[in-house]
């Protein structure tokens, strides 16, 4: 068997690929700084580059549901990635819209769908029949005594309970949130030349590859050793999900 | 042992040269003349090179604790019984599942065997595409294995009597011996690993219709029979001599039409021994073939056949491949690519195949002898990136731990192909399933502990737990109140996180030269990571620790030597009194006493430091103090020289330079000193490994310039530390919490253990997945 062998400098480049794609910005410039000799020398220009703190500010402001702010900042940070990525663009207006009618500011949200989104989704088929489904909420409207409603929107301010079909809801969803910030976060990655469109550290693809092999392994009948890590405070980072996905089963 | 020189109370520089003199002498004749000039680099971290043989193939590491054992199918007793094999609990031995359909292959397939490389084989060398596997270097050509041969012992060999095997045999380098073990909690109940992938280079004499007569180089094959007449009687096939591997992941080869004799009636590609030697490949179940008389591909049907290509004739070059990726097959023609076609092909057992048919048909096959027509090296190229981006795309991970769980319970799905992994949505959609971030935290944190990147360490885990908290859905349970820095940490972390400034003083310490400190450290701290492996560890550190103060002594020679060049140099080489203008100078008294003592106080606090114990424990750096002291003594000579006289006075007085002389004789004691004790307590020991870094390392003081001599570069370079305090932080660690190696470089190794696992058991799926891919477009 040939045996794979990983110098101490590319775990390194690994570790701070991470660091730098998860934003970790004050972890990866102090890795940067202590493992310096066993790093490429670009390392410290790498952490600075990429905008880590403005792209964890970005992310969090649309998991906020303020995408206002959001879109500002993207602006700032590369006046252009708006321009570039029209479907973008779209899902962070559509997710405007959607926090609007969350609110109940049902006036609002109509002007702004006029203004900002029908006059894209007339050019896009794709668009269009997101933009139908989102005003379908409106429909469904506001009933603030709708106390029976299933959905609990969690730490929105004045959320309203909206009686809809299950796939309407998703869309009020703290994951839909999610998904737009992953989105715009992806779109801000590709953006930066970290090596190739980049949307996930090497890391991940890494574990990919660990677990695929697992598996196909297993396919064939062969109980093998499995790699096993310990779980520690990262856990945190996705037990939510983890219990939603136990639901959905 | 060089005779240890009496501190000379009154310098005198002649006994100085006179002492230099002798010990390079004796080191020399000591340890230079019986090196030989041929030793390869022996790094104090990864050392081995000449001694101990460094394992290379698993095979050859396996080979002599395994005997080569065919999978066994149900029928077989397993002797199943759970070993711990390994220290990490998590890792369970394997076990072949009844049913498997491993059971049904025959045996002599299932791997190389040892003996199947064999002398005098017929020089081949497998064609570069080949090379894209990952298994490549164990490919050769040649004929088939011997068939079947049956293991005497149906028992695993004792996996702990594997453990001690591996590591009597690995003295000298616990890293290694570490990464071993972890290797040999693999096969157990697996397989052999093969150690030769032989692949098929020409037809079998004997696996053919008796109409078909073969050239004598294996290569050509001619219809010696009547045409036949009815639609599906009388052909005859021919297989080629060894199946094909799946872990070539693709395999190739082409056909060259010489005749198309009486009907062209030719079919080229696989077929399994299922085939009968009277069909040609493609009419029956197990063999797939593209005929040349009416462009037809026949997946094991006689009929119909599929419209796949063009038809082919006298003079053309037909190429038959086989991608175990999709299991299914491309041809070729005149080195144009037809396409893809079948689906089902199996990933063992399949033969390249052809089968003739009229009177005079005739064909030669290019096994890879000679160049493909083909481009098949960009095509190869092609499907391994594919392969690549489809595990990347389209496995999804998914952990569904309990909260309670101390592991994470890790497993991956295909997501469905037709979702486009481009769509941004559907991939976040992904992104959001999956339980990926948590592990990959967990993974981070435990590499920055493991490596003791303190600062980093903290800066994570608090950004971390920032994070964890601020997450929108946390569930409620999470008591709020909570203080972040309670939250459950892995044992295995809080363990190392306890330690951990402790060894990152002590790793750092080894990094910057400063092997008493790391010593002492580690003897407080860590005391077990001294004792391991019978103590190798410390002894590199001691090897380290002479070197390091060789050097000094060296540096100091030379500075000494530089600053009172070039007559002072003649002067001390004679031995006679300086007679330059220095000496003319009007000195007073204090001038003769002030230079000197500064220094011979530095060198009394750093020699009574030593007092009671060996000179090694030394925490001088006389070195710092002596240059200060020189440098303050010349700055007031100077400032005298000028106040005085101003005249062409060398600012450096006789006295300083005597005092420079003894500075010299100081170091060369204490490494005579040091050397002495440091051999005396190692002597004994009989691993080859220790013996030779002795010999190697008191060798050093023979060198005019370790630094450049080839000889002892390796020795005293920078890396050389670098390596060692790697060293020692993965001693420290596999002492203290038995843990080798960061979880990061574990998955890596494990990635590529699996995908020739896959190989082993002959699945082509990641015969391209090779690991270090991940690292690739790195900025």
């Amino acid at each position: 068997m040939n045996e794979a062998k990983i110098s101490k400098r590319d775990l390194n480049r690994i570790v701070l690929d991470y660091l730098i794609l998860e934003g970790y910005q004050s972890a990866a410039e102090s890795f940067a700084e202590e493992a310096a000799h066993d790093l490429p020398t670009n390392a410290a220009q790498q952490v600075e580059n990429a905008n880590i703190e403005s792209r964890v500010q970005i992310r969090e402001a649309v998991e906020r549901g303020d995408i206002q702010t959001a879109i500002e900042m993207c602006n700032d940070l590369d006046p252009e990635i708006l321009e570039t990525h029209p479907a973008l663009h779209f899902h962070l207006l559509t997710q405007s819209l959607i926090e609007l009618i969350r609110e109940g500011r049902t006036a609002e949200a109509l002007t702004f769908a006029r203004a900002h989104l029908a006059p894209r989704a007339e050019r896009n088929e794709e668009f269009l029949k997101e933009l139908e489904s989102v005003m379908c909420l409106l429909v469904y409207g506001a009933t603030p005594t709708g106390a029976k409603g299933k959905e609990q929107t969690g730490n929105s301010k004045k959320s309203v309970e909206i009686n809809a079909p299950q796939s309407l809801l998703d869309l009020l969803s703290m994951q839909h949130r999610s998904l737009t910030a992953s989105e715009l976060n992806d779109a801000l990655l590709s953006s930066m030349s970290l090596g190739g469109p980049r949307r996930e550290p090497r890391l991940a693809g890494l574990m990919r590859l660990c677990f695929w092999g697992e598996r196909v392994l297993d396919s064939h009948g062969i109980d093998f050793p499995r790699l096993t890590i310990p779980k520690g405070e990262g856990a945190g980072l996705d037990s939510s999900q983890s219990e939603a996905a136990k639901e959905s089963k | 042992m060089p005779p240890a020189v009496p501190i000379p109370s009154n310098s005198s520089t002649s006994r100085l040269e006179h002492m230099l003199a002798s010990f390079e002498e004796a080191s020399r004749q000591r340890f230079g003349g019986r090196r030989d000039s041929g030793h390869g680099p022996t790094l104090p971290g990864i050392t081995t090179a000449s001694t101990t043989p460094p394992v290379h193939s698993f095979a050859q590491s396996v080979s002599s604790s395994f005997r080569p054992r065919v999978i066994r199918g149900p029928t077989t007793p397993t002797d199943g019984q759970p070993s711990s094999v390994g220290t990490r609990p998590s890792i369970s031995p394997t076990r072949l599942r009844a049913g498997s359909h491993l059971s049904n292959r025959p045996q002599a397939s299932v791997s190389a065997l040892p003996n199947a490389v064999r002398a005098g084989l017929p020089t081949f060398t497998p064609p570069a595409y080949l090379a894209n596997a990952l298994m490549a270097n164990l490919f050769h050509g040649g004929p088939p294995p011997p068939q079947a041969i049956v293991p005497n012992s149906r028992v695993a060999p004792d996996p702990q009597q594997i453990i001690s095997d591996s590591e009597d045999s690995s003295h000298g380098h616990s890293g290694l011996s570490s990464r071993r073990r972890y290797r040999m909690q693999i096969p157990r109940n697996f397989t052999s690993w093969p150690t030769a992938l032989p692949i098929p280079t020409q037809w079998s004499e004997t696996d053919k219709h008796n109409h078909l007569i073969v050239s004598s180089n294996g290569k050509e094959v001619t219809f010696s029979g009547h045409s036949g007449t009815s639609e599906t009687g009388s052909a005859a096939a021919i297989r080629a001599e060894c199946s094909i591997p799946a872990a070539c992941g693709v395999y190739y080869y082409e056909v060259k039409i010489l005749d198309r004799g009486y009907r062209g009636q030719i079919s080229v590609g696989f077929a399994t021994k299922e085939l009968h030697v009277s069909k040609l490949p493609g009419w029956e179940a197990g063999s797939w073939g593209y005929h040349g008389d009416d462009g037809l591909a026949f997946g094991g049907q006689p009929r119909p056949g599929s419209e796949f290509g063009p038809h082919f004739s006298t003079d053309d070059v037909i190429g038959c491949g086989i991608n175990f990726l999709d299991h299914n097959a491309f041809f070729t023609k005149n080195g144009t690519l037809i396409g893809s076609v079948f689906s089902d092909i199996p990933d063992r057992d399949v033969y390249p195949a052809i089968g003739l048919r009229s009177s005079n048909e005739h064909i030669r096959a290019n096994f890879g002898d000679s160049p493909f027509l083909f481009d098949i090296d960009a095509h190869v190229s092609r499907i391994k990136l594919k392969a690549w981006k489809d595990v990347q795309s389209h496995t999804t991970i998914l952990s569904r731990s309990q909260p309670q769980a101390s592991h994470y319970d890790i497993s991956s799905v295909d997501v469905s192909k037709r979702e486009h992994s481009d769509d941004g949505l559907a991939r976040a959609a992904r992104d959001q399933q999956e339980g990926l971030r948590g592990a990959m935290a967990d993974l981070v944190m435990d590499y920055l502990v493991f490596q003791g990147y303190a600062k980093t360490a903290r800066e994570f885990r608090s950004q971390l737990l920032d994070r964890v908290s601020k997450k929108p859905e946390t569930p409620a349970k999470t008591d709020p109140a909570m203080d972040v820095d309670e939250l459950p940490l892995s044992i295995a972390v809080r363990l190392r996180l306890d330690s951990m400034e402790h060894r990152t003083r002590a790793v750092n310490a080894v990094r910057n030269g400063d092997i008493d400190l790391a010593l002492s450290i580690m003897q407080s701290h860590f005391p077990a990571s001294l004792t391991h492996d019978e103590g190798l560890l410390r002894f590199k550190l001691q090897c380290q620790q002479f070197v390091e103060l060789s050097l000094e002594a060296q540096e100091v020679k030379r500075r000494s030597d530089k600053e009172h060049e070039p007559p002072e140099v003649d002067a001390a080489k004679s031995g006679s009194v300086p007679t330059d203008g220095a000496f003319a100078m009007d000195l007073d008294d204090d001038e003769h006493v002030v230079p000197s003592s500064p220094a011979s106080r530095g060198y009394v606090v750093w020699a009574n430091g030593n007092s009671g114990s060996s000179v090694a424990k030394g925490k001088g750096r006389p070195n710092a103090r002596r240059r200060s002291s020189a440098s303050r003594t010349g700055g007031r000579s100077q400032s005298r020289n000028r106040g005085e006289s101003g005249s062409l006075l060398s600012p450096i007085s006789p006295s300083a330079m005597e005092e420079d002389k003894i500075q010299v004789i100081r170091y060369v004691e204490r490494v005579v000193e040091y050397g002495m004790q440091f051999r005396k307590e190692w002597e004994s020991d009989t691993r080859p490994f220790v013996k030779e870094q002795l010999r190697r390392t008191f060798g050093l003081v023979a060198y005019d310039n370790p630094r450049t001599d080839q000889r002892s570069k390796d020795l005293v370079s920078e890396e050389a530390r670098l390596q060692l305090a790697d060293e020692a932080n993965r001693v420290i660690l596999l002492s203290t919490v038995n843990e080798p190696m960061p979880l990061i470089e574990r998955m890596y190794r494990h990635s590529n253990t699996t995908m020739q696992a896959l190989g082993a058991i002959e699945v082509g799926a990641g015969a391209f997945m090779d690991v270090s891919r991940i690292l690739e477009d790195f900025v």
